[in-house]
């Protein structure tokens, strides 16, 4: 079955073809909250919502191709792990000073491959990694990003080049060799 | 150079995303259809409301039209 003939069904109420589109995309969905939660009981719950919001609003989506409803679903469901986000830790986003962070992991020279690249990320403050991942991974803008966090537009872009500076200073000698030159 | 390092963890992620395997998809879908078929179940029970209420005062038009 098509995709688009899926969420046609699951707007009807069929809940067949609900359990199909949920079997499909729970691993990339869950895999998504979970890089902005950290904590699988919290991102359980956030997929809980996350897919009663995806089932309640198919109606108001355009279905244009695959790619794009598999853009919208993870929209929805970020938003909502950032909600959770802003309840759980409302104090996170303040600006947070590179001095006070030396607790990371110093890089070895072989850093190069995804996994360690994913490890060094995980490692950076909350609030930096939440604005580098929204911004590289996810492809929100900043003023999308202000406006998602409930901060200034501004304040994204300092966290932002404030998590850009920190993994390059991780990355040292090895900067060249991790983005494959 | 810092737009190659991040189209690579760009990259890196969307690898992770794909390949991705939630093991408790089951427990989370008995959660997610629960509460699927309870939201089903309160409009139902509301046109079913609706029906008897449209009996009863069509009932009472009757009775006091008569009168």
């Amino acid at each position: 079955m098509n995709t688009e003939k899926q969420i046609i069904k699951c707007i009807k109420g069929d809940s067949k073809a609900q359990k199909l589109l949920y079997e499909k995309y729970v691993g990339l969905l869950f895999s998504t909250v979970l890089r902005y939660l950290k904590n699988e009981t919290d991102a359980e719950d956030i997929m809980l919502q996350a897919f009663l919001k995806i089932f309640s609003s198919l109606k108001e989506f355009q279905f244009i191709n695959e790619q794009a409803f598999i853009a919208w679903m993870k929209k929805v469901a970020i938003n909502e792990a950032l909600m959770f986000k802003r309840k759980e830790f409302s104090m996170i986003y303040k600006l947070e000073n590179i001095d006070e962070i030396q607790d990371l992991v110093q890089v070895s020279p072989e850093i190069v491959n995804e996994r360690e690249l994913i490890e060094l990320i995980e490692q950076l403050p909350d609030g930096y990694r939440t604005v580098f991942l929204l911004h590289v991974v996810d492809g929100y803008s900043h003023k999308e990003i202000g406006e998602s966090l409930k901060i200034a537009e501004g304040t994204s872009r300092s966290q932002f080049f404030k998590a850009r500076n920190l993994l390059q200073k991780k990355l040292g000698d090895d900067y060249g060799k991790a983005i494959g030159t | 150079m810092e737009k190659q390092l991040e189209h690579k963890i760009k990259e890196a992620f969307q690898k992770q995303d794909e390949s991705f395997d939630y093991e408790k998809k089951d427990e989370l879908w008995n959660r997610i259809s629960g509460h699927v078929s309870r939201a089903k179940v309160v409009p139902a029970f509301w046109r079913v409301e609706a029906v008897i209420l449209a009996f009863k005062t069509e009932e009472y038009y009757r009775f006091t039209t008569k009168c």
